[in-house]
């Protein structure tokens, strides 16, 4: 019998409803598309250097390299972060989930303390069973099979509960092996959230770097238009 | 999609756990039908053995519910091995992999520190400008540096994370399916125990008046016998209901109350069983900075339930140190208070007093 049977169905609807908020396939595209980011960045961000060495200070192409590098900087940290927050996401849900299967566990192997104490039981009773079948048995010998049959089922009863008493013996083992699984996911769980915080202030630092090298490139510039009544550069830039 | 299902699955499962009562009633109830059965059947006749059969019927409905309560619990079970065999971590994203970044940073801060101090003495304005914004230009990359460095350690921490959840999963479903196992071998014995009860009132009835009638067995599919008018349930012996004790408990992820150390999460379990409660807690505390301290702490207790209010059992933790905890029913029915402390014990949690709600 199931224990509060409505309260279960609308948990498992308002679960399903959730699961399909958040198809696990998303997981993969939103890996997929950060990697994908992460590669064109890293192309442009690796060209870019030789790229504008080969234009003049005051060309537009350089600032529109510098630009493209940006943007793509951005592109990729927008699609990590998408990924950071999914997998966070369903870090949670697999925590919560070992939690769960922790607590179930934790119930079915307390469960077999409960298993030798009633097999215990039952075999006292099947041996007040015994005794007095016995006692009947000296008035009517033609009971003896059935006394036969009984002292089996005895030794079956015992044997219950021995097999009862080494699973529960597992108890502990399984305890400790699923609190060990529940705090992995918590840490895992913990450092996703916390990559995803720290993104952000990455994210902003990128953002502060590029305008530094955008300003540079304008210096650059400033620098040949206007050598700012000044001797031009004397050395050439590398 | 199968992963969301099987959690689904898990939290009704969870709240869903199998009760005995249904096979325990039977069980009662074939051993009140004739508890006289054996004692006088030295007297023989067609009355002994019409008294074995209905027996008889009894131990078959008795079996057919502790069937269908194994078999449930077998339902349950198969669930939480299939999430475990599911709960696999992917490889996290090469885009989450902080290494190139590491690289053009590194490279760039090389680049502008070179071009720094190539014009570090030209006196010229505009030159001195330059100077000016690549040492912006260079204080920013060192900004993104740190950051990334940041990020990376909880990159690394995931993966270390990850890394233990496979290994654990792997001895965990080990474990899950010996339990497993153990509950198809109980519930085979359970039916050699059904067959060897039939044979015995068979016999017996036999021995009482050579041919008994035939055994009347449960067939398969029919469902477990229900009590027409099921007893009152026993009254408690605590001064609240027990409802207010057993139960799932958890620390609440906003707004928690708490004395000592704080609570990251904490989950706890009260079962109840003629009086006598078991119980486990695991849970884990935010440390101070710098502390290298256990912050899990897993323990289990038990001990009778007491008439008073605040119920206090015996606990022994995971590596056998022993203490007490108390368990106090909250101003509402879904509040438990639970204050523990076991003996001292270097860089372990000792004590602490949190309020739960239950799940």
């Amino acid at each position: 019998m199931i224990r509060s049977v409505s309260l279960c169905v609308l948990v498992a609807v308002a679960q399903s409803a959730s699961a399909q908020e958040k198809p696990v396939d998303s997981i993969t595209a939103l890996r997929q598309t950060a990697d994908k980011a992460a590669a064109d960045w890293d192309a442009l961000a690796k060209g870019l250097e030789p790229r504008i060495a080969r234009l003049l200070p005051c060309d537009p192409s350089a600032r529109a390299a510098v630009e493209e590098v940006s943007h793509a900087s951005e592109v990729r940290l927008s699609a990590l972060a998408a990924y950071l927050k999914a997998a966070a996401a369903r870090a949670k849900d697999d925590t919560e989930a070992a939690k769960q299967v922790l607590a179930a566990q934790a119930a079915l192997a307390g469960g077999w303390n409960t298993e030798r104490t009633e097999a215990d039981q039952q075999g006292a009773a099947i041996e007040a069973q015994v005794a007095d079948l016995k006692e009947s048995m000296r008035k009517r010998a033609t009971l003896a099979g059935a006394e036969q049959v009984l002292a089996e089922i005895a030794r079956m009863v015992k044997e219950r509960g021995s097999k009862s008493t080494d699973l529960a013996a597992r108890k502990d083992v399984v305890n400790a092996l699923l609190g060990d699984l529940v705090v992995g996911y918590q840490d895992r769980q913990t450092a996703l959230e916390k990559q995803f915080a720290q993104l952000d202030v990455e994210s902003a630092r990128w953002s502060a770097y590029y305008t530094a090298r955008l300003a540079r490139a304008a210096t650059e510039c400033s620098i040949i238009n206007n050598p700012g009544g000044n001797a031009p550069p004397r050395k050439k830039l590398p | 999609m199968r992963r969301a299902c099987l959690f689904a699955l898990l939290a009704v499962l969870c709240l869903a756990q199998r009760v005995r009562d249904d096979y325990r009633a039977a069980y009662s109830a074939w051993r009140q039908t004739d508890p006289n059965l054996e004692r006088e059947a030295s007297a023989g006749g067609a009355p002994v053995a019409q008294r074995a059969d209905r027996m008889a019927a009894e131990a078959a409905k008795s079996a057919a519910a502790r069937k269908a309560f194994l078999e449930g619990t077998m339902l349950d079970q198969s669930q939480q091995i299939a999430w475990l065999e599911s709960a696999a971590i992917g490889a996290e994203p090469a885009a989450a992999d902080t290494r190139s970044d590491s690289q053009f940073i590194a490279t760039e801060a090389a680049r502008v520190t070179r071009t720094m101090e190539t014009f570090a003495s030209d006196p010229d304005k505009g030159i001195q400008q330059l100077r000016q914004a690549l040492a912006r230009e260079k204080t920013a990359l060192e900004a993104v540096g740190q950051a990334v460095a940041e990020r990376q350690k909880s990159a690394d921490a995931a993966d270390v994370a990850a890394a233990a959840i496979g290994q654990g999963r792997v001895k965990a479903l080990e474990q899950s399916r010996a339990m497993l196992q153990g509950l198809k071998d109980a519930a085979a014995q359970t039916a050699r125990e059904a067959e060897a009860w039939a044979e015995y009132y068979r016999k017996l009835g036999e021995g009482a008046q050579g041919t008994a009638t035939p055994i009347t067995q449960a067939p398969a599919g029919v469902p477990p016998a229900m009590l027409s008018n099921p007893a009152p349930a026993p009254p408690s012996v605590t001064p609240v209901p027990l409802a207010r004790y057993i139960g799932a408990w958890t620390y609440p992820q906003t707004n928690g109350m708490f004395h000592g150390p704080q609570p990251e999460f904490i989950d706890v379990l009260v079962y109840e069983d003629n009086g006598r409660a078991t119980g486990t807690v695991f849970g884990r505390f935010k440390l101070p900075p710098g502390s290298t301290g256990d912050p899990v702490l897993r323990f289990d207790f038990s001990g009778n339930f007491q008439p008073t209010r605040n119920q206090v059992f015996d606990l022994v933790t995971s590596d056998g140190t022993k203490g007490t905890i108390e368990l106090i029913p909250g101003p509402a029915f879904n509040l438990l208070e639970v204050n523990f402390q076991t003996e001292p014990k270097p860089g372990k949690i000792r004590q602490a007093d949190v309020v739960l709600v239950k799940k």
